[in-house]
């Protein structure tokens, strides 16, 4: 990767679709609406998302997740043995239909509308995971470029819904051999066409630590039972870890938040990283992508050898942070971080479900631009101090 | 009384208290008490199988009037909620007040479809009207419906 200013601006991953892409979406699901047709829109919306990032000045570019229906189930278009399932075929599967439930109602969606990769058979890559909307975005920018993938676990909890998915593989273990294997093949392609940095994202990992045996938080953890969080945690990080082995080249990072599908903040994850503060410290990776724009944070805590993704706005809320308190909140980092190890993007992404986006694109312009003012500030002051 | 207009069913008790089969036709269906408050409860209660019922009436009935009209409906679905007056009265509780009765019932539905609002809103209040139960409901408790479009 080209060498970054201090501060480099990036976003987690998602931005709303427009209410046309949406359509699309929906059409192409439905076969009314042909791939090649849906990816010419798509080109057309990510072209445009590509424009604003430049304008704004954002150093590391993403094509907003505008492809994708959310940022996991998307994989089921590219595997073999994995079928999309929406919720409302899955509720005559699975045994936690109120779990489910209450999910639903918080979001304020139909059953129709979510969807679950679910694992069906022996899993296997019919075409890349994101190779396609990595070449497209190096053809449109100039700017490095990030690529969110399904972190390992994440996918693993998803698609192992014992029900269906027995008949393949016995154990979510034994399934998650086969999620490595496909994640490693990806990284390597991603890494040959000039990824610069690769996000694997990891949401999963909260509830493991802050909410054993409570109400589940995830949908894409609702399925596969789960079992005590150190055990969990150490399969988390042992697969994690297998993705990203002998691989170089881009930075790697791994996303980790508290739930980003709903407004009401009482009923997101709270707590800080302490309890995942071991998985962390083992994982063998250059950064941490990490919320810290709520107080459901908790306090910044160092992890040395890795950079940090610093959260430093909360996509969800309609009040655009001011530039001073993003500086403080970076000032307040630098205290563990040298300046070259901090990164700023927001909590997480903007549109995380293409159907139910967290937030409006005016306001995720405005909080970006917010972000982007700050590191230029913080930059001018702390490149001089460098110097 | 006009007899066509009758509906009817058989329901059996059980040694079991918490459940009753329901014979209908060529079929039959077990239902449990009248309340439920255990979610671990294999049966759903009375109360519950109402609240499906008015959902049913609805979801069928708006993709069977949409398709009358040839307006193309991918997915209807309902969330019923219903809150009961008192339910402590229906356990026993010495000195609870008021009755175990249904007071409100709110039904959301959600429509996927791509037709236009206006003619989406055209077959809801058709559904509204030609829907049994919905009339027997609107009789009976406070009744809030809404439909809102969803991809």
């Amino acid at each position: 990767m080209a060498s970054l200013p201090l501060f480099p601006v990036t976003m987690v991953g998602s931005w709303p679709r427009t209410p046309a892409l949406l359509r699309a979406q929906k059409q192409k699901r439905i076969n009314k609406l042909s791939v090649d047709e849906f990816e010419r829109l798509a080109d057309a919306a990510i072209a445009d998302l590509i424009r604003v990032q430049h304008e704004l000045g954002i150093d590391i570019i993403t094509d907003g997740e505008q492809r994708r229906d959310n940022f996991y189930s998307f994989v089921a278009e590219k595997l073999d043995g994995v079928r999309l399932m929406t919720l409302a075929e899955m509720l005559d599967i699975v045994e936690d239909k109120a779990g489910f439930e209450q999910i639903l109602q918080t979001l304020d969606v139909p059953a129709y509308s979510l969807s679950n990769p679910t694992c069906v058979g022996r899993i296997s890559r019919r075409r890349p995971l994101a190779v396609d909307e990595l070449r497209f975005l190096k053809r449109t920018s100039d700017r490095p470029v990030k690529i969110p993938l399904p972190g390992p676990y994440l996918l693993t909890r998803a698609m192992f819904v014992a029900e269906v998915t027995r008949q393949a593989y016995p154990t979510k273990e034994a399934l998650a051999e086969d999620v490595v294997a496909i994640l490693r093949a990806e990284v390597a392609d991603l890494i040959a066409e000039g990824v610069d940095f690769i996000q694997l994202d990891e949401p999963v990992l909260t509830e493991v630590a802050f909410n054993p045996g409570k109400t589940r938080t995830f949908m894409c953890a609702s399925l596969a039972a789960r079992g005590d969080p150190s055990e969990e945690l150490e399969f988390a990080r042992t697969l994690i870890n297998q993705v990203v082995e002998g691989m170089s080249g881009p930075v790697f990072g791994v996303h980790v938040c508290r739930g980003n599908w709903s407004q009401n903040e009482s009923i997101l994850l709270e707590g800080n990283y302490q309890p995942l503060a071991s998985c962390f410290h083992q994982l063998k990776i250059d950064q941490l992508v990490l919320e810290y724009a709520t107080r459901r944070a908790g306090d910044l805590l160092h992890f040395p050898g890795k950079s940090l993704g610093l959260g430093v706005v909360n996509p969800r809320t309609p009040e655009v942070e001011s530039v001073d308190a993003i500086v403080a909140c970076v000032k307040k980092a630098l205290t563990m971080y040298a300046p070259r190890e901090l990164y700023l993007n927001p909590d997480c992404g903007f549109g995380t479900f293409s159907n139910s986006p967290v937030n409006q694109s005016d306001i995720a312009i405005a909080k970006m631009k917010a972000i982007v003012t700050a590191s230029r500030r913080l930059r001018a002051e702390y490149e001089m101090e460098q110097s | 009384m006009n007899e066509q207009y009758l509906s009817q069913v058989r329901v059996l008790s059980h040694e079991n208290a918490k459940e009753a089969s329901v014979a209908v036709r060529r079929q039959c269906f077990s239902v449990g008490q009248a309340i439920e408050f255990d979610s671990e409860a294999p049966l759903a209660s009375a109360l519950e199988y109402v609240l499906g019922a008015l959902g049913a009436d609805i979801v069928t009935g708006f993709k069977r009037l949409a398709d009358r009209r040839g307006v193309a409906v991918d997915e209807v679905e309902a969330l019923i909620t219903g809150r009961l007056n008192n339910p402590l009265v229906y356990l026993g509780v010495v000195g609870e007040k008021g009755n175990p009765g249904l007071e409100h019932v709110s039904v959301k539905v959600f429509v996927s479809t791509f037709a236009p609002a206006d003619t989406i809103e055209e077959v809801w209040q058709e559904v509204l009207r030609r829907s049994p139960l919905v009339c027997t409901f609107r009789r009976a408790v406070t009744l809030e419906l809404n439909w809102k479009a969803a991809f």
